[in-house]
């Protein structure tokens, strides 16, 4: 096993729930997916967009497809990519893509006791099952959230956030509004702390389309490049949002011991931004950037990044995370600081 | 050599809320070590014991962080401007 802090550095980003740290990376770490389904192109599309989800969270190794195991390799060069389910051995999770007369589906069979595998006496192997229900005709976009939404399961589970639940039934009616676990997940924090973030600035931003076409268009542009800026209010009280380039590479190329990451996974900006923007009478409101084949949560990274040592960098400043999957806007979320627990909380959506 | 050091929001508690300062120095490291005079504490907020800009700290001498000139050593000139700011950073 690689050491869990370097585990942490180079995939730490599903970590933002209390109780998952270095060990659940590390677990994670020890996975294998195998994926695959029917033979339709909805289905190959979900398999292969969970397939991006999973590796860039750090699964060990996957049984995928050849058209597209290559890009998952490449995504993650140490990556494990195994021939065949028989290669497979527990922990294991099997995912089986199909299309319905409903819309779609994904079964997942979880397999973690590796004893008795090998004799067949291990314990029975766990199953979900998600159903998509879409209108017609059915989009290849929204194979994307049902493998994200795959993958995001299987994550809950190892990390040890949620256990995997029987079914989940998505209706694709809001493709923005966020998935069922995410959504969960939100309100178990918002029950465990007495602050109650402030309430609609992001349906203001989302509103707002001068703020949030911007961003969205950025955000597809620079995919699968995380992409950033920041959004002021100017002195006449609107919102204006500035793009700003992700110099993340450089500072990667500079020195990849102190900013290991490179832009698919992380964003820096030039912050003298602020400066010119404040000189013109500006308010800084939030800092966005984008999530690339991941969730619009804050990241263990992205919290370490906002407040180390627990003391936010930029008070009363909030930051808008907008999640790109398979090259399009998914889904965004607006987080803000709580000095007194030391987190970042999410707002609520609109009703 | 007066050099204008802007101290962001989070680093005021050491310079009695001033949000800039004007100190001597020939490089940015002399910079900051004439900036702990008259600010006490605040050089360990900038800079950690290796002799580093912190991680999450960006010093920028004119335009340009110093990480991409000579880092500690980057020559300032008269009258010259440096900004202490906060990183902007974070991934997924």
């Amino acid at each position: 096993m690689r050491d869990p802090k370097h585990l942490f550095a180079r995939y730490g980003r599903q970590l933002l729930v209390q109780g998952t740290d270095f060990d659940g990376q590390a677990r994670l770490h020890e996975w294998t997916a195998v994926l695959a389904g029917d033979a339709t192109a909805f289905a190959q599309a979900a398999a292969e967009a969970c397939g991006r989800y999973l590796v860039g969270a750090g699964v060990g190794a996957v049984v995928a497809p050849s058209a597209f195991a290559g890009f998952l390799q490449a995504l993650d060069p140490q990556l494990r990519v195994l021939d065949g389910p028989d290669a497979a051995r527990p922990p294991v999770a099997h995912y089986w893509f199909a299309t319905r007369p409903y819309g779609a589906s994904v079964d997942v069979a979880v397999t973690d006791e590796a004893a008795g595998y090998e004799t067949g006496q291990s314990g029975p192997a766990r199953v979900a099952t998600i159903r998509l229900t879409l209108g017609e005709p059915a989009g290849l976009d929204a194979a994307v959230t049902l493998g994200a939404a795959a993958a995001e399961l299987l994550l809950a589970d190892v990390l040890r956030v949620e256990a995997l639940p029987a079914i989940v039934a998505i209706d694709w009616t809001d493709p923005l509004a966020p998935s069922q676990t995410t959504q969960a997940r939100r309100d178990d924090v918002l029950a465990a702390s007495a602050f109650r973030p402030p309430t609609g600035l992001l349906s203001e931003m989302r509103a707002n389309a001068p703020v949030w076409q911007p961003i969205a268009q950025e955000v597809e542009r620079g995919y699968p490049m995380e992409t950033c800026g920041l959004i002021v209010r100017q002195l006449d009280g609107a919102l204006r949002t500035i793009v700003c380039p992700n110099l993340q590479d450089r500072y990667h190329a500079l020195d990849p011991l102190e900013f290991p990451r490179t832009s698919r996974t992380a964003y820096k900006l030039n912050e003298r931004v602020i400066a010119k923007s404040a000189d013109a009478g500006e308010t800084l409101v939030a800092i966005w950037h984008s999530h690339c084949d991941a969730g619009a949560y804050f990241s263990a990274e992205d919290v370490r990044c906002a407040a180390p040592a627990g003391q936010a960098l930029y008070p009363g400043v909030a930051y808008l995370v907008v999640s790109a999957l398979g090259g399009k806007v998914r889904g965004a979320a607006l987080y803000h600081f709580d000095a007194a627990s030391g987190a970042f909380v999410a707002e609520p959506a609109a009703d | 050599m007066a050099i204008t050091v802007k101290i962001p929001t989070p680093l005021r508690k050491f310079t009695g809320d001033k949000d800039s300062i004007s100190v001597e120095g020939a490089t940015v490291g002399a910079v900051i070590q004439a900036l702990e005079i008259k600010a006490p504490g605040i050089s360990a907020k900038i800079v950690d014991d290796e002799g580093k800009v912190r991680r999450f700290i960006n010093v920028y001498a004119g335009e340009d962080d110093i990480r991409f000139l000579d880092g500690l050593n980057t020559v300032v000139a008269d009258g010259a401007e440096i900004s202490i700011i906060p990183a902007i950073a974070g991934g997924c």
